[in-house]
């Protein structure tokens, strides 16, 4: 048992675990919370040329730590996956930028099941020079299980961003 | 949400900010994030109006050091669900919108404090809203739609 009394707490929680923390190891949201994994883009005809085609993904298992009370994949993670991907998503199409999120819109379309594998697909739907508009669907299999928009404003303009 | 599972252990202890009290969290996600706390309000309305309270730990930031948005919104489900469950009295709610807008960053250390506001229900459908500050300013609202899908 570690100082926080965990194993204690796993036997008294009965079959549903309570992940190992320990305070300092966290490296994280999207570690912790995930992990939220960066995926290669799975959607044919992708150009990475255009930041503003190129979708990405992130991915994530999700295990009992994920789930709510019936046994569904919690609302919270299917947001958390959509503002990283999205977030991922600016990070590879603005490398120089940093970002301040002003608005993130989420439509739960479905529930998702325990042991699902998530992918979160984000693409760029208009970028101007101070803001980027973003729009993000996580899906399950061929299942969208939510949509999501997203609105970032643009606080520092890369010089990479013009060429 | 459901109102009659049993209540999870969250994998932090800390002491609950004056005035607040732990909450009792169902959901294995939010525990996992957790702890939440809560501060009764007068209720006068009977529409579930509550406060509710985390402090951003290093398990809920990005690496600039700012609150992921995703524990923003995790925390905006719980609070909003809770205060809708409170709203409908009995049952289970599941989410079916939420609208977020960010004025402002919670950062490392921070103690975020949500206040809820009933806006309207139908036999099936509630709205509310959440209003979150970080001492005086305000870093985020939250605007949701909630489905009762049952009876717990």
């Amino acid at each position: 048992m570690d100082e926080l009394g965990n194993e204690r707490r796993d036997d008294k929680a009965g079959k549903r675990p309570v992940k190992a923390y320990e305070a300092g190891s966290a490296k994280g949201f999207s570690d912790y919370a995930g992990p939220f994994l960066p995926a290669a883009p799975s959607q044919e005809g992708s150009s990475q040329d255009d930041p503003l085609k190129a979708g990405t993904a992130f991915i994530i298992a999700c295990a009992e730590n994920h789930l709510n009370a019936d046994r569904r994949i919690h609302g919270g993670v299917l947001m958390s996956l959509a503002a990283s991907a999205m977030r991922g998503n600016l990070g590879i199409s603005h490398p120089r930028a940093r970002f301040r999120t002003i608005s993130i819109n989420c439509d739960f379309v479905a529930a998702g099941e325990a042991g699902a594998r998530l992918e979160g697909r984000a693409r760029i739907v208009r970028a101007t020079r101070s803001v980027i508009f973003s729009a993000c669907e996580i899906l399950s299999g061929e299942r969208v299980l939510l949509t999501a928009s997203g609105i970032f404003e643009v606080e520092q303009a890369a010089p990479d961003v013009a060429r | 949400m459901r109102e009659t599972s049993p209540a999870l252990p969250s994998p932090v202890e800390r002491m609950p900010p004056e005035g607040f009290s732990p909450m009792a969290l169902v959901d294995p996600f939010e525990a996992h994030m957790g702890p939440i706390f809560l501060r009764q309000l007068e209720d006068q309305s009977g529409n579930g109006e509550i406060e509710a309270a985390f402090y951003v730990d290093e398990r809920h930031v990005r690496e600039d050091g700012v609150a992921h948005e995703g524990m923003m919104m995790t925390f905006a489900d719980s609070i909003l669900g809770a205060a809708a469950l409170a709203a409908f009295g009995e049952g289970i709610v599941v989410t079916l919108s939420m609208q977020t807008s960010y004025m402002g960053e919670a950062k490392l250390g921070d103690l975020v404090i949500c206040r809820t506001h009933f806006d309207h229900k139908t036999q099936s459908l509630l709205f509310n809203s959440g209003r979150f500050f970080v001492g005086e300013n305000l870093v985020m609202t939250a605007s949701c739609m909630w489905k009762l899908v049952g009876t717990a």
